[in-house]
């Protein structure tokens, strides 16, 4: 089911074009990877999604239904500048946001101590925001996201300022809403994490949707023909490879030539008695996927 | 269509928010003991002032008009030494002294030259010409030293007072020249009050009459003010802070709009009425005090003063709200909404004429101003209940609903429009841009 529909969206800031016809959907309970150079357009299609502003032209569903703030206790949303009141304690902030997304206040309250609990700050209740370190209060401000459990969320630049391991419980917490079948639409330029975490992913330039895809046919779309192959003797000549070079005793990256797909390439090396141990197409990391974009556009 | 839901959740966060801070708890209970201090203060200096002894000040006369026993008589009072002549000065030397608690010395000299020479040398403040035909025109011409500032009538005063006893004595009976030096002394004043009771206007009956009504006035305008503020500067925080996108994602600037103001504006209630209240609880615990020197507590203005805070404060509060929005920091949000502060305090220019005439035109066309109307409608209904009538505490009341109304429409819209340029710096032309693009 498609849970964020964006048709032919336009918006512009008097001479500016921010969005120009941008079209694409958000399948229910993907890690969506939204992408894009800064000031590509994409907080600006973040906003339109959460009806703080209103596009120019063209339409925007959510939940199968057309956009309104009714929609938005379902949403959850982390700004990529820490939206916290500094000066107010950490429990206060939290039941005030949930209240905000519809909670009863006693709930609000239960979930925030749960939800402490789990990010692994439960003595930061009665903490003033500014006494948190940055990645405290980035932990915090994700659990103020996501403690409404909303079937949507939109996470904006999640793991900037985290260390490793706070990282990972991060990508936990986005991997157990994929399980429990909640969409999560994550904008962060951290192309590793795009490809560990996200289904699929839109990219957008100057206002224009690039590329959208699965993570995997985005790649595919962007990489070179080759494959790696290991196998347990000699590698013969073969047909339809431009080059080859030795990564191992056994290793081998082999380049294709146009018109050769890797399971042509496979046969081939089979049909010469070759016992073939390991056989894997390599796809260009998204980084590059990304470079390449922002490079190759006009 | 507002969602109540998300505006008491925004109410109840501001409310908590503000009365849970140490400074509204300083404002509560610190305000009347600082003002209290304050007039405390003012007193004891204006005692210390009279008691000691005031610096004398000589001023020069050149005699051309021939005023007949002008030159000895100034040459005595300046030194002080002839008895008889301090004696037949004494009126004078007193009514100076009553009139501007200082002392005034007048030395004669021959001619302008040496007088001049003199304020030069900064042996005398000033000296006064009397030219020769001041009989027929009572032209005096002046020179003083630049220090004098602003006081140049006393001595002139005192002046006025020397020449009109030289010039009438011996020409009139002594009796009547007494009389005409001091035409009447008040022996005792009384006051009647709203209530029908006769008081006697004493230090006290004087303090009940304008002093309680004017720091209540005070009161008020500070409250507003600072409830005022605190809109701004809790919207300038959230900017700031980039919460604003967590809010508007989750409520609608008009649903954010409400609930601010209703949630300071509940903070500033409560501040309101503990100031009242506790001025009540004086009121009825030292009544037997109080009422005898004329203090009493005035209900009628303390609920008209609570009623108007609320009105103005919605009126205020909103346009507040919404210009202070536009700035991108507290500071900027100040700059905006400065003008808003300064309409209600312009009468405060005028306070001394409210305070002679309360009900003066003056007065009267600023109980209609909405800006002002909250503090002048008190200040006038509680120095004198009975110089108004009802519709002139009503209606303005009705001014203020409608300009409520107003105000807060054009308060949403700056507010909406505010909260977007979150990042982008508000000039009046890229809020008028705004405007255009997002109707």
């Amino acid at each position: 089911m498609t849970v964020v529909s964006f048709f032919d969206i336009h918006k512009s800031y008097g001479e500016t074009i921010a969005l120009a016809g941008v079209t694409f959907d958000v399948r229910e309970g993907d890690v969506f990877g939204l992408l894009g150079p800064n000031g590509a357009g994409k907080t600006t299609l973040i906003r339109i999604l959460l009806d703080i502003i209103r596009p120019n032209s063209g339409q925007v569903s959510l939940f199968g239904e057309a956009l309104t703030k009714d929609h938005m206790d379902r949403v959850g949303y982390l700004p990529e500048e820490r939206g916290l009141y500094v000066k107010q304690k950490v429990s206060a902030v939290m039941t005030y946001f949930g209240t905000l997304k519809g909670l009863s206040r006693r709930e609000a309250k239960e979930r925030t101590a749960q939800w402490l609990e789990r990010i692994g700050l439960p003595e930061v209740a009665e903490w003033r925001v500014n006494r948190l370190s940055k990645g405290m209060s980035q932990k915090v401000q994700i659990a103020a996201t996501l403690f409404t459990e909303p079937r949507l969320c939109l996470l904006d630049e999640p793991f900037s300022g985290l260390d490793p391991v706070n990282v990972r419980l991060v990508k936990d917490l986005i991997a157990e809403r994929k399980r429990r079948g909640l969409t999560t639409i994550l904008s962060t330029h951290q192309m590793n994490l795009v490809e560990e975490v996200c289904d699929s992913v839109a990219f957008i330039d100057r206002g224009l949707l690039r590329e959208h895809g699965t993570v995997q046919e985005v790649r595919q779309r962007h990489s070179q023909p080759e494959v790696r192959v290991t196998v347990q003797s000699p590698l013969p000549e073969l047909r339809g490879v431009t080059s080859r070079i030795k990564e191992g005793e056994k290793t081998w990256r082999i380049s294709l030539a146009d018109g050769v797909a890797p399971s042509e390439l496979l046969k081939r090396i089979v049909a010469e008695d070759v016992a073939v141990e390991r056989f894997e197409t390599l796809l260009a990391p998204m980084e590059d996927v990304f470079l390449r974009i922002v490079k190759g556009r006009g | 269509m507002i969602r109540r839901r998300k505006v008491w959740a925004v109410t109840a966060f501001e409310f908590l928010s503000e009365v849970r801070k140490v400074g509204f708890l300083v404002g509560v209970f610190g305000m009347p003991i600082i003002l209290l201090a304050y007039g405390a203060l003012m007193a004891l200096v204006g005692i210390l002032s009279e008691s000691g002894t005031p610096r004398k000040h000589s001023y020069g006369v050149v005699n051309q008009a021939g005023v007949a026993g002008l030159d000895s008589a100034a040459e005595r009072v300046g030194a002080g030494t002839a008895a008889e002549m301090a004696g037949s000065l004494e009126m004078t030397d007193r009514n100076i002294q009553l009139r501007f608690s200082e002392k005034f010395t007048f030395r004669p000299f021959p001619d302008e030259q040496s007088a001049m020479a003199s304020l030069k040398a900064k042996e005398i403040d000033g000296w006064y010409l009397l030219l020769p035909d001041y009989m027929s025109t009572g032209n005096v011409v002046s020179y003083a030293a630049e220090s004098e500032g602003l006081t140049r009538k006393e001595p002139e005063s005192a002046l006025r007072e020397l020449l009109r006893r030289l010039l009438l004595q011996g020409a009139v009976p002594a009796e009547l020249l007494r009389r005409a030096e001091e035409p009447l002394t008040v022996s005792k004043s009384w006051l009647l009050k709203s209530n029908g009771e006769l008081i006697e206007r004493g230090m006290a009956a004087m303090i009940a009459q304008f002093a309680v009504p004017l720091v209540f006035a005070i009161l008020l305008f500070i409250a507003i003010i600072g409830t005022g503020m605190s809109l701004v500067q809790g919207t300038a925080i959230e900017k700031e802070n980039r919460v604003v996108d967590v809010l508007l994602s989750s409520a609608t600037a008009d649903e954010i709009m409400a609930g601010k103001l209703l949630g300071q504006g509940g903070a500033g209630l409560l501040q309101v009425s503990a100031w009242f209240g506790m001025a009540g609880l004086s009121g009825i615990l030292f009544a037997a005090q109080l009422a005898p020197v004329g203090i009493t507590i005035a209900w009628g203005p303390l609920i008209v003063g609570i009623v108007y805070f609320i009105a103005t404060y919605f009126f205020l509060g909103s346009l507040l709200l919404g210009t202070g929005a536009l700035g991108s920091n507290f500071k900027e949000g100040q700059q905006w909404s400065l003008l808003w502060i300064l309409l209600t305090a312009l009468p405060m220019a005028f306070l001394a004429s409210f305070i002679r005439d309360p009900h003066s035109t003056l007065a009267k066309v600023f109980t209609w101003f909405p800006f002002s109307a909250s503090w002048v409608v008190t200040f006038r209904f509680w120095m004198d209940p009975s110089g108004m009538s009802a519709w002139e505490v009503a209606g303005p009341l009705l001014v203020l609903a409608l300009c409520t109304w107003i105000s807060v429409r054009i308060g949403a819209r700056l507010l909406r429009l505010g909260l977007l340029l979150t990042g982008s710096r508000a000039t009046p032309a890229e809020v008028l841009r705004q405007m255009r693009l997002n109707p």
